[in-house]
């Protein structure tokens, strides 16, 4: 499951992008379904590496719970906070299950990460 | 209705999937995925947990739940491990260094290790001879533990059931 | 600990040489003294027991009858258990044992001589040390987890008291038991927590098969 270069310098520019251009955004992460990163832009001190692996297990259960009361693939979990909100989605690069991981303070809008995962996800499916 | 909760953990590969499957009366809620680690042999690896469940005449239940074995997932094992009656470690002795990989389940749960029944299942260690159960009991007195090592094949359920009674019967010394 | 009179022992639900088998061993056995009488009716000190269905006929049982189920070997059991194929030294262990609890006179050695005596394990046995018993390895289960009495032992495990005395005695002679001789009772589990936990096991080894 190795990403060409040009794919993971996709991925890569489209976390710094949303880490400067999305209000409130405190991460964004790309790893693998079994919780590597493969591309990250963070604010503060997030450990991608973390970030990656707790999307992955969140990632996860999101999925059987979804399987278990039928209610088909699971496509994002969102964790509403006090503080802010962590919402997490399916993507796919080159035909392979990747999850995108952003953080976000209470500043941000919940509607607009949605919109901008949409579009990030249309565009790194393409590749 | 009481529930109790007993949780396998232990490296990748070492059987935590497969143990619950040998003794839940249900199929295994499982959370595994397509692993992409080159270092394992392994198509796919859980990420989330597994869980089972035992339902006894009364309508008790133990319910059994499995840990992912890498350490970049340990969050899962403080949320999966809180308030079990149990903790079962699964170790592959086929892997390149088994004592490592009890020193980092030792450290992992070391909250819980000196409280909670804990019990050592050594797996492939007819074909994998070497470390010995002595070398991990002599690991286990590293850390001041004295803990039971059994080898086991997770495959049968009665090697599942041994790891369970001795559970038990560590939990019921305990109780005073 | 012998008696001045012979202790009587029952058979119920053995086939004939397995009945004279048991005479035999008490006929023969030094260790045993000449203590122990097979009997064929009326009150026993113990009754070796065979798929048991609550029907003690034609014995008499007495309230310090002894009841020695007699299993396959591998089964799991607890209490006075006499294991198929049958091994001789193993029945005269247990018929001192059962000896030594029924001397009213004199309590069990462990009692009157070390009360406060407490043994735990320094470090996991060996595996051949083990000897891929079951029952060993949950005795050094119990002494693993805290310091025990030889009593606690007993009571824990349902084994014998000279089958503890005797698993003590080995890891002894191994070094691998701290040994203490100032016992502190510690009540650190309520009783209603305990008989819920323990009720709850008992249910889940029937559930799996254990009993």
């Amino acid at each position: 499951m190795t990403i060409p270069d040009y794919v993971k310098n996709a991925a890569q520019q489209e976390c710094d992008n949303f880490l400067a251009e999305q209000t409130g955004a405190l991460a964004a992460v790309i790893s693998s379904a079994d919780g590597f990163d493969v591309a990250s832009a963070v604010t503060k001190s997030l450990d991608p590496a973390r970030i990656a692996a707790m999307a992955s297990s969140i990632a996860a259960i999101g999925s059987v719970v979804s399987q278990e009361t039928q209610l088909g693939i699971s496509k994002s979990v969102t964790v509403n906070t006090e503080d802010g909100v962590v919402y997490i989605a399916y993507i796919e690069l080159q035909g392979v299950t990747y999850i995108l991981n952003i953080i976000a303070n209470s500043s941000a809008i919940l509607a607009q990460i949605i919109y901008n995962c949409s579009e990030i996800r249309k565009r790194l499916k393409v590749l | 209705m009481i529930e109790y909760k007993l949780v396998f953990t232990g490296t990748t590969g070492a059987g935590k999937t497969t143990a619950i499957s040998a003794i839940s009366e249900t199929a295994p809620i499982s959370t595994d995925v397509a692993n992409s680690d080159t270092g394992f042999q392994k198509s796919h690896t859980t990420v989330g947990l597994d869980f089972g469940q035992i339902t006894l005449a009364n309508g008790d239940r133990l319910r059994l739940f499995g840990t992912p074995g890498q350490s970049r997932f340990d969050f899962m094992w403080k949320i999966l491990v809180k308030d079990a009656f149990g903790l079962i470690i699964l170790i592959d002795n086929s892997r390149p260094d088994p004592l490592a990989d009890l020193d980092l389940y030792l450290k992992g749960f070391s909250e819980e290790i000196y409280t909670t029944p804990c019990v050592i299942g050594i797996g492939r260690s007819e074909s994998h001879p070497t470390p010995s159960l002595d070398d991990f009991s002599d690991k286990l007195c590293e850390y001041q533990l004295t803990l039971p090592i059994l080898p086991v094949d997770v495959r049968l359920a009665d090697d599942v059931i041994m790891l369970i009674d001795v559970l038990m019967a560590q939990a019921e010394s305990d109780l005073k | 600990m012998a008696k001045a009179t012979k202790l009587s022992l029952g058979c119920l639900g053995l086939i004939k040489p397995e009945v004279d088998l048991i005479r035999t061993i008490l006929r023969m056995s030094s260790r045993l003294d000449d203590n122990w009488a097979l009997v064929e009716s009326g009150e026993c000190d113990a009754i070796l027991i065979y798929n048991p269905d609550k029907n003690y006929e034609p014995f008499q049982l007495k309230p310090t009858t002894k009841l020695i189920h007699i299993k396959r070997r591998g089964e799991s059991a607890s209490g006075y258990v006499f294991f198929k194929p049958f091994r001789a030294d193993e029945l005269i262990d247990t018929l001192i044992a059962i000896a030594s609890s029924s001397d009213e006179i004199a309590p069990p050695v462990a009692q009157s001589e070390e009360p406060q005596v407490t043994y735990k394990l320094k470090k996991w046995p060996s595996a051949d040390l083990l000897q891929q018993d079951k029952h060993y390895m949950l005795l050094a289960v119990h002494l693993s987890r805290s310091a025990k009495t030889l009593q606690d032992l007993i009571k824990l495990s349902g084994r014998p008291e000279i089958y503890c005395d005797h698993f003590l005695n080995f890891l002894k002679s191994k070094d691998l038991l701290e040994i203490n001789f100032n016992r502190i009772d510690v009540q650190t589990t309520s009783n209603v927590a305990k008989e819920q936990k323990q009720n709850f096991f008992s249910m889940l080894r029937k559930r799996l098969g254990l009993l």
